[in-house]
């Protein structure tokens, strides 16, 4: 492979770097603004935010200082607001939306929500570990994620591309989840849940911190609901109990000193409601199975005076669809059979980081990530019958990326970064990531951010189908200026405008035969721009956050406005006590305006408002009450081309209640 | 599907939304809480005087009490604001920046940024068996055997203890420091568990 040079040279270059032994700082580096804490009680100083981020460069740093428009959510948030899935926590993040089609959740950023597109341009990292699977790249985020958020620290939302620094489907945004240390988890916790539709659910979680400092963490979930119980399907017909889920997932991980190993697996079954693919309605076998699991092994610590980060690991991932289908002999059913789809991944993973500053004002970032596909397997066709699709391929990639914070002066930073990706199966990708950071006045930070990503085509479009033109990676370029601004009292503002323009997206249809759907092709560009306002505060006990999104995104040429993509979207959020010391409520409001859909109707926009009522800790025992759809409002979100109906009706309102306690 | 019925109701919402977007924004600007401009660091630097005032260090010890900081400047420059003209226990602050090669024993309180994560196992060794309070925000401090660790949970900035550690340097921690600690080692009485 002679394309690999590149990376080769790269690779020596960082070597060199990274390899010269003069003492350096592996911190993130920070420049401090004015003392305004120098009063503050220490209690006062247990409850001061400090916000921080890892996943925007890798390193912990300040979100000020991060390349890019960052959002946190915490565990408290987590929890006041009753969040069950990584999909409601997305939803309140500013820019954010998400379409359900009553199986999977899809992600939406910045306007872009492609029908058909698992979440293949998001890239979802627990704890720095890639969890979009290498058939699909699809990333869950629904009941299938495959960790309770009982065990969610924090989820780092960082939008723009990221491919400088993760390669592949870094496009729109990386979501990264950070994990509960045994510290905080303090023993052994449980968890029961029941709710509307039939829901009924179960965790518990175990931390523990020996006396030599080895930690242990353990973690349970199981999760069934029956789900609605009649779903019309119009022009279709009903269907009868047809939505039913079942989930469970196990967590380990264990650490001692530097090293870490981890491991997870997560089981999810899904019924299928809505006659997607043109499957009979109300046959119960139809159905799918999503598995994800890995094991881990990490070496977090430091190398002739460098930051060292190593990762190893193996992954595994299976999807199991059954699609129950009438086959017609003339005009009369002659029998029914299951169609079966079927799709297995196995990948070994392993990559090196190092961190190092240089003369004080260059902190230096840099990597090499090898991954070896040992199997990318993909079949389908009716049973008892010759497969359709029957295949097993193989393939490997490696990257090697730099990247360097470059602190000129306290009120200018430089942060630029770079990455090349080579591929057995495509030509290899290079992005670039720079940000230019001025802080003007104390508290204010004014981001103007650039950078470029990809998304390469996966196993699933380079070999569903026979295509006629070879794929290529999917390439995206923004533009972004980000405006902060912290005001005494607790108060952030924020501001943003931004430009995005995406090419060779790959859609299904033949770029040669317009005529032809049974092929994959590098067919669109679009392009959207886009403006966002927040504002976050707190009062007498209050936590305050408000945003607005108006972006407008079209294709190109042609400048038709593209399905699935509100102009408008507003998120409000208020949490606080309701009665003091005993009962605490979060409250969320969300308005995701009108979208088009793919029949070229509209869906309307609508306001999805949740409540959750929270009792303080009483003698080890916590409950909480969840209302979804406060208002019972109808919502229906945009469908895809496999859905016969245009849109997707959405749940009414629903009640959930949830004892916790801990031993 | 899209109807004129339903284009007015959309912007009363708009109009709702953007009613309730302006009233957040004047109500968070008008408020008067504390101040959340505080960075990660200086956060830290107000845990360490915070951290002085706490902890009783034997008799014989006089003069200004001196406060050393290695790894993290940032650090360092919050704390010398911070402790400017002020004093505990009768005793004045003096802070700054110190590097390896000073003689940390000397010192009263010593923290030692994540940056010098390298170091820690042999700057510990040197100052066994003397009365410095040892501070530090890198991993598992308290395990290595420093006195006082910081760390971070959620958005939040927490600390540790080793009182192992601290009897070893014949210092004396306030039940209210440990009542406040997120985790007390050794974890006998569960002393730090709420």
């Amino acid at each position: 492979m002679t394309r690999a040079k590149p990376s080769f040279i790269g690779a020596v270059a960082l070597g060199l770097v990274f390899t010269n032994p003069i003492a350096a700082l592996a911190q993130a580096p920070g420049v401090a603004d004015q003392p305004s804490v120098s009063e503050a009680s220490i209690e006062q100083l247990l409850n001061i935010e400090v916000g921080t981020v890892f996943g925007a460069s890798r390193y912990q740093q300040k979100v000020v200082d991060a390349p890019a428009s960052v959002s946190i959510v915490t565990h408290e948030e987590i929890q006041r607001f009753g969040y069950r899935t990584l999909a409601d926590v997305l939803r309140g993040v500013r820019g954010f939306y998400v379409t359900n089609d009553r199986n999977y959740s899809y992600l939406g950023v910045r306007g872009f929500n492609r029908p058909g597109d698992y979440n293949s341009r998001i890239l979802v990292l627990l704890d720095g570990h890639r969890l979009n699977e290498t058939i699909y790249d699809s990333a869950y985020i629904g009941m299938d994620f495959p960790m309770s958020v009982d065990l969610i620290e924090r989820v780092e939302i960082v939008r723009g591309p990221s491919s400088s620094i993760y390669g592949t489907s870094a496009f729109f945004a990386v979501v990264n989840v950070v994990t509960k240390r045994a510290s905080s988890l303090r023993a052994l916790r449980g968890s029961v849940e029941g709710g509307s539709l039939g829901t009924r659910a179960g965790s518990a979680t175990f931390g523990h911190t020996m006396a030599s400092g080895a930690e242990f963490v353990l973690a349970g979930t199981a999760f069934a609901s029956d789900g609605i119980s009649s779903y019309t399907v119009p022009g279709v017909g009903i269907a009868e109990n047809m939505d039913d889920e079942l989930a469970r997932s196990f967590f380990a991980s264990a650490s001692r000193k530097n090293w870490s190993v981890r491991a997870l697996y997560s089981t999810r079954n899904k019924g299928i409601p809505t006659g997607a693919f043109g499957i009979v309605l109300d046959d119960r076998r139809s159905a799918t199975e999503d598995n994800r699991g890995f094991i881990e092994v990490s070496y977090d610590g430091t190398w002739r005076g460098n930051g060292l980060l190593w990762r190893g690991s193996y992954d595994r991932y299976t999807y199991n669809g059954t699609y129950m289908y009438d086959l017609f002999e003339g005009d009369e059913p002659a029998r029914r059979a299951a169609y079966a789809d079927y799709a297995g991944a196995d990948w070994l993973s392993s990559e090196v980081m190092l961190t190092r500053r240089v003369a004080k004002q260059h902190f230096l970032t840099g990597g090499i990530e090898y991954r070896e596909h040992l199997r990318q397997a993909q079949w389908s066709g009716y049973e008892a019958e010759p497969r359709t699709l029957d295949r097993n391929d193989t393939s490997r990639a490696v990257a090697v990326y730099a990247q360097d914070e470059f602190t000129i002066s306290p009120r200018l930073t430089l942060n630029a970064g770079v990455r090349h990706d080579e591929h057995s199966a495509w030509n290899g990708s290079t992005n670039l990531r720079a940000a230019v950071i001025v802080k003007p006045i104390a508290n204010a930070a004014v981001k103007v951010l650039h950078g470029s990503a990809f998304r390469a085509p996966n196993p699933y479009e380079l070999h569903y189908y026979e295509n006629p033109v070879p794929l290529v990676p999917e390439r995206i370029r923004t533009t972004e200026v980000v405006w902060e601004q912290y005001l005494e009292h607790r108060v952030r503002l924020s501001m943003s405008g931004f430009t995005y323009r995406a090419r060779d997206l790959i859609s299904q249809g033949s770029p040669v035969d317009p005529a032809d759907q049974f092929a994959f092709g590098n067919l669109d560009e679009a392009h959207a721009s886009g403006v966002e306002l927040e504002a976050e505060g707190s009062w007498n006990g209050l936590h305050m956050l408000a945003s607005y999104t108006h972006q407008r995104v079209h294709s190109h040429p042609g400048n038709a406005p593209l399905s699935n993509s509100p102009r408008h979207l507003t998120h409000a959020r208020v949490t606080g006590p309701l009665l003091p010391r005993w009962v605490f409520f979060g409250a969320e409001g969300l308005y995701t305006g009108d979208r088009l859909t793919l029949a070229g109707n509209v869906a309307e926009g609508a306001f999805l408002g949740n409540l959750t009522l929270t009792s303080r800790e009483l003698s080890r025992a916590r409950i909480s009450l969840t209302i979804g759809n406060l208002f019972n409002r109808s919502l229906v979100d945009p469908g895809a081309e496999e859905h016969p109906g245009d849109v997707i009706a959405q749940q009414g309102r629903t009640l959930r209640a949830r004892l916790e306690w801990r031993f | 599907m899209g109807n004129s019925g339903s284009a007015s109701t959309l912007v009363t919402y708009r109009a709702r939304l953007a009613a309730a977007l302006t009233v957040l924004c004047v109500a968070a600007l008008s408020t008067g809480a504390r101040s959340q401009t505080a960075t990660i660091d200086e956060v830290k630097a107000a845990f360490l005087f915070n951290f002085a005032k706490f902890v009783e260090w034997p008799d014989g010890d006089a003069g200004p009490l001196q406060i050393g900081v290695l790894g993290n400047d940032n650090v360092s420059d919050s704390l010398r604001e911070i402790v400017r003209g002020k004093s505990v226990n009768g005793r004045s602050l003096a802070s700054r920046r110190v590097t390896a090669n000073d003689d940390l024993a000397s010192l009263d309180l010593f923290f030692v940024g994540a940056s010098e994560k390298s170091r820690i196992p042999d700057l510990l060794k040197r100052l066994d068996g003397t009365s410095v309070l040892t501070v530090s925000d890198v991993d598992k401090f308290c395990h290595q055997g420093g006195v006082i660790a910081l760390t971070q949970e959620g958005n939040h900035v927490r600390f540790d203890i080793n009182l192992d550690a601290a009897e070893r340097s014949k210092l004396k921690v306030s039940s209210k420091l440990l009542a406040l600690a997120r985790t007390v080692h050794p974890v006998r009485a569960a002393a730090g568990d709420r």
